[in-house]
């Protein structure tokens, strides 16, 4: 440093809060002592706009070019007092803080002596790395004014909607070939019973009708490099071998196509074509065909069926489209678990044993049997069906894959799926087989109440294991039931496995595209699990509905919600300020060796190739400043800003002095 | 004026609940960490092929572990486990209630309240080395499909008997079946 | 040839010693020598046992491993429970140190310590794994065919399934396909995987509850067609053996179904002298069963 520096300390009594505990005056004198101290003074409450004027006119009449405030933490107040300083006229980034509160005051409130001597350690240190800070600008970068949502269940077209409606070109892709998720594979929905399908479609019609979504089904994120505000996105747009501009949705064919494969949409429980669309609503409503189970027979392009409109090719490829976007919303949903790997239920032995969503699909009018709930095994309509709540959730056994959350939705449909039976099929006794009754939310309980004043019948046992009469295909379920303290072993004509949710698998893949965490129990990781639960530490990206974790249709169009309100921020503001807290290569030093490359855990470093010879780059807007690869470089040729080698040795060295 | 007459005694123990918090951690100390973790869903006691035809409840064993009801070492239904596992291997907890039960067999012999049918086996097996020991009609069995008469276990080699007598002696197992036989004459 | 260290237990050399005998000379077939295991004891019986002490209970299973280590052998048995008390302390004291610690401080006082060097293996899991059902086939001379065989499990050969090495507890496979092998049928019945009652000391503590827990075992088998029960362990065949006889005795309940360990079965089907497999000391006739078959 060529200048002289003048520092200026501040000590905070924050209430009593520091100065309960230590003796400030006596820290203020020897904050006078230290060496490239101009100034020293403590008040109340610096944080406060008179404490704030204090800096401000401290530094001009002092003539300071170095700010210390020993107060609490700088989660808290570093913004603040940054703003201060630069309305001094000192560069923001020649401020630091001392915490003399979190890691001080309030872990020795018994000891006030060493308290005192602690916080003049504390200061002493940072006096001494406030000496060696070096000015630095924020960098501005320019944000896209288009958003990407991957997914597009109920959670990605409410975000793209709200995205939508406030202006911002929305990219919505869809890996099936129409939108709707989960949602429309249900009947009806807890607690209102409205009927799913009813509520989603037009949902569905908005967001093929607004301009300003361009909808990508059939369609997969292959790649994303980039940063906020300046993503750039490959999208494969799988070819349906069907010119969806020729395509009118006449289904002719379908009609015609004679290849028979279980429909995914409804779990394999009806067939459809190898020309097909998924269900009768679907959103965009051109065919596909299944390229595998297609036996390339022309009947689909004859005359009589598409022949006219010459939408089917064979050979069209897949497209390869490439977008800018400035946020991304991760909607990727979730999956039902594998429920047949606790083999003591014996789901896909027991022709009679069904899971909670393929119940939906039999009990739902477009479902493989037209609304009507029958047993599997025989066409019968079930007079008793047992419900087995916490099927593989609230578990802790890892060999078999079970999940040791709660699933969130289950007690409700299963309250919902014995409601429905009740109503369809009179004399049909429903069994919840339960260990807890989750009806947290708004008008829950009193769907509760309401399915016990039905008839719906309840048993406070987990369902230890499923046996099956082999001639009539009926299931004995054995459970305690443990407010009698007596074995049950009830025989039902059906068995419903309210099995756990788990994430998708291309969850798995977008997060390493995108490089994500998930939280322990594998759902995605938000930023903060209260505060903050539609944003990651990935500045830009954003998660909508269930892929961060089990929720209902209400949480999740509200967490939709606010995902696309978080992500319309940086688009709206125009642009994004990074804080210049980042890594610098110095090119001459750099002996482009890559160790860099591999340690950095956001991807932020790459090789380049300067007067052609190799040297890392760091891209400042991906940089977290973690310092792993400042610490890692064998040449010492990565700088870390506000943290430099320098800066933080002068901290030690001045913590080693002895007092 | 008060009179004592006919009035049930146990007036007395109402409102006055007595649990041993100690009595969980006995039973973990026997390297079961995950006892107390029990959330009472019963899946152990459904599956429990002796809860078919008993009294035994599993879950109610673990209810009481856990809270320190230590009337459950008194519980004559605590022996009728085979130890089967079943339920430990469908615990959705992880408790691995067989061993707690094990744990709470344990604690209770140290308090000696085991039956005898368990101290005459080990009373076999201090005398032998066998908890089943050979007798003369096995011994021409065994020769009659081509075996000797006896196997080369401790009953051809005694010598080994000693080790398994140090091993009962050094474990305290031996006091406790020598006090019990006294007791029981 | 392979050879093991065969651990005989109690039940199979003191009871039912044509278990012991046909282990031995199946296993030569496929090249398994089972040698005498000199000084072995009770495993210790881990119901009994371990419900008085588990301590006690590791230290007298581990001294029997520790003659084995002392030989350099691995350890075969075909035993459920002495699988228990063997497998479980072998793999339990391979695995925690301070366990291992424990258990070697009691027994320094007999001038033992346990090193972790030897495997243990129950038979069944040698005949699946190492030699496999397409050569036990081969050596089938006899073919079992119209034998409808109730196969027992137990319990501690499979249970619990996080310190086992089979692939299902619930719903395994690996036994059937052994006896299907020998050209019998395997068949399904009510509540196969449940326990024959005998284990945990209930046998000797309350032998009318244990009684009535094979006996459904044995209805439902008698229910389903079997013509024989296969076992894998000498305390469920005693159970299932003996225990028909208890049974009438006690209940009046009479099913006269023969009971064989599987390495009887093997023996048969590998055309061996039913005396030399000891089958004439069974309590429940096997005749019938010859009969068939033969």
């Amino acid at each position: 440093m060529d200048q002289e520096k003048r520092i200026g300390v501040f000590v905070c009594h924050c209430g009593t809060n520091i100065a309960g505990v230590v003796n400030i005056p006596e820290i203020v004198e020897y904050t006078k002592t230290l060496p490239n101290v101009a100034f020293a003074d403590a008040y109340t409450y610096v944080c406060s706009t008179p404490g704030q004027e204090m800096i401000i006119n401290a530094i001009k009449e002092q003539n300071l070019n170095g700010v210390v405030v020993a107060a609490c933490s700088p989660r808290l107040h570093e913004p603040t007092f940054r703003r201060a300083t630069e309305r001094g006229g000192v560069n923001q980034f020649l401020f630091s803080m001392a915490n003399i509160r979190e890691q001080n005051t309030w872990v020795h409130m018994e000891m006030p002596e060493e308290a005192t001597r602690k916080a003049k350690d504390l200061i002493r240190m940072e006096v001494a790395r406030a000496s060696k800070l070096e000015p630095l600008e924020a960098k501005v970068v320019p944000v896209e004014k288009a958003a990407l949502v991957i997914g597009a269940g109920i959670a990605g077209i409410q975000a793209s909607l709200d995205l939508a409606a406030s202006g911002i070109k929305t990219y919505l892709v869809e890996k099936e070939p129409s939108i709707g998720g989960n949602m429309s594979r249900l009947d009806k929905t807890f607690p209102t019973l409205d009927c799913s399908q009813c509520i989603l479609t037009p949902k569905m019609v908005d967001v093929e009708r607004s301009e300003n979504i361009e909808l990508m089904t059939y369609s997969e994120v292959e790649d994303v490099s980039g940063y906020i505000g300046n993503f750039d996105v490959t999208i494969r747009q799988k070819s349906r071998y069907v010119y969806e501009d020729k395509c009118n949705g006449c289904g002719k064919c379908q009609e015609v196509c004679p290849v028979s494969r279980p429909n995914e949409f409804d779990l394999g429980l009806q067939p459809r074509k190898a020309a097909y669309v998924p269900f009768p609503q679907a959103v965009p409503l051109k065919f596909t065909i299944d390229m595998d189970s297609c036996i390339k027979c022309d009947l689909c392009k004859a005359d009589d069926a598409c022949g006219e409109l010459e939408a089917i090719d064979f050979d069209k490829p897949d497209e390869i489209v490439n977008v800018k976007v400035g946020t991304i919303i991760v909607a990727t949903g979730f999956d039902m678990y594998d429920v047949e790997r606790k083999e003591e239920w014996g789901y896909k032995v027991y022709d009679n044993v069904v899971t909670g969503l393929e119940f939906e699909r039999l009990i739902g009018a477009s479902g493989p049997t037209g609304g009507k709930v029958i047993r599997p095994s025989d066409g019968k309509q079930p007079k008793s069906v047992g419900f087995v709540l916490c099927a593989g959730s609230r578990d802790q056994d890892e060999e078999d894959g079970a999940k040791p959350y709660c699933s969130r939705v289950c007690c409700m449909y299963s309250l919902k799926h014995a409601h429905q039976l009740i109503e369809k099929i009179p004399g049909c006794v429903p069994y919840l087989f339960y260990m807890d009754i989750r009806s947290f939310g708004k008008a829950y309980e009193e769907f509760y109440y309401r399915i016990q004043d039905e008839g719906g019948k309840f048993i406070r046992g987990r369902v230890a294991k499923i046996t099956e009469d082999p001639i009539t295909k009926n299931l004995i379920v054995t459970a305690e039931d443990t407010l009698l303290g007596e074995i049950m072993e009830m025989e039902m004509d059906m068995v419903v496995l309210a099995s756990a949710v788990v994430p998708t698998e291309s969850t798995q893949k977008i997060k390493k595209l995108l490089t994500l965490s998930n939280s322990p129990d594998g759902w995605l990781l938000e930023a903060h699990p209260k505060l903050n639960p539609m944003s990651t530490t990935t500045d830009g990206v954003f998660l909508a509905g269930m892929c961060q974790g089990p929720r209902d249709i209400p949480d999740v169009v509200a967490h939709a919600g606010a995902a696309a309100a978080a992500a319309s921020i940086p688009i709206h503001r125009g642009s994004v300020t990074l804080e210049p807290i980042y890594a610098i290569v110095d090119e001459e030093r750099c002996g482009g060796c890559a160790t860099c490359i591999g340690m950095c855990p956001y991807g932020a470093t790459e090789l380049t190739h300067v007067d052609s010879k190799l040297i890392a780059h760091v891209n400042e807007a991906k940089c977290k400043g973690c310092g792993t690869c400042g610490s890692a470089c064998p040449s010492g040729a990565i700088k870390m800003q506000h943290f430099t080698n320098e800066q933080i040795m002068s901290e030690i060295e001045a913590f080693a002095q002895v007092w | 004026m008060a009179t004592e007459g006919m009035r049930n005694p146990k007036h007395e123990q109402l409102g006055k609940t007595v649990l041993d918090p100690n009595l969980i951690k006995e039973v973990e100390a026997h390297g079961l960490d995950k006892a107390r973790m029990c959330y009472q869903c019963g899946t152990c006691s459904a599956g429990c092929p002796m809860g078919q035809r008993s009294g035994l409840r599993v879950r109610k064993v673990m209810r009481k572990a856990i809270l320190g009801m230590r009337d459950v070492l008194d519980d004559p239904d605590l022996w009728l486990c085979t130890t089967c596992y079943t339920c430990t291997d469908r615990c959705p907890r992880r408790v691995v209630p067989t061993d707690v039960i094990m744990a709470l067999r344990n604690i209770a012999t140290r308090e000696k309240k085991v039956p005898m049918s368990m101290i005459k086996i080990m009373g076999a097996i201090y005398k032998t080395g066998h908890g089943v020991p050979n007798n003369e009609e096995n011994a021409k069995q065994r020769v009659a499909v081509g075996l000797p008469p006896n196997p080369p276990t401790t009953h051809s080699y005694p010598e080994y008997i000693k080790d398994i007598q140090t091993i009962l002696e050094v474990t305290g197992l031996l006091k406790i079946k020598e006090e019990m036989e006294a007791e029981s004459q | 040839m392979k050879e093991y260290n065969f651990f005989l237990g109690c039940i199979a050399p003191n009871r039912y010693p044509g278990i012991e005998a046909s282990a031995v000379k199946t296993s030569r077939e496929f090249g398994i020598e089972l040698c005498d295991f000199k000084g072995a004891s009770c495993c210790p019986a881990p119901g009994a046992f371990g419900s008085m002490d588990i301590n006690a209970w590791l230290a007298l299973a581990a001294r029997n491993i520790c003659l084995s280590e002392k030989e350099g052998k691995d350890i075969a048995l075909v035993c459920n429970g002495c699988y228990k008390s063997l497998f479980e302390t072998n793999y339990r004291l391979k695995e925690n140190p301070e366990l291992r610690a424990k258990v070697n401080s009691v027994l320094a006082n007999a001038g033992y310590e346990f090193q972790g060097t030897q495997e243990v293996r129950h038979l069944i899991d040698v005949l699946h794994k190492d030699v496999g059902v397409e050569k036990v086939k081969e050596s089938v001379e006899v073919p079992l065919t119209g034998l409808n065989v109730a196969i027992h499990y137990g319990c501690h050969l499979l249970r619990p399934k996080v310190e086992r090495i089979f692939d299902s507890s619930e719903r395994p496979v690996f036994f059937d396909e052994l006896v299907e092998a020998l050209g019998a049928k395997s068949i399904d019945y009510k509540e196969k995987m449940m326990c024959c009652g005998a284990g945990g000391g209930v046998r000797s503590y309350k032998i009318d509850l244990a009684l009535d827990m094979v006996n459904e075992k044995l209805y439902n088998m008698t229910q389903a067609g079997a013509d024989v029960v296969v076992n894998v362990c000498p305390f469920c065949h005693l159970q299932l053996d003996r225990g028909q006889l208890e049974i009438k005795e006690k209940f009046g309940d009479v099913y006269d179904l023969p009971v064989l360990h599987y390495n009887q079965l093997l023996g048969i089907a590998q055309g061996m002298n039913p005396e030399e497999l000891g089958l004439s000391a069974h309590v429940i006739d096997v005749e019938p069963l010859l009969a068939k078959v033969l």
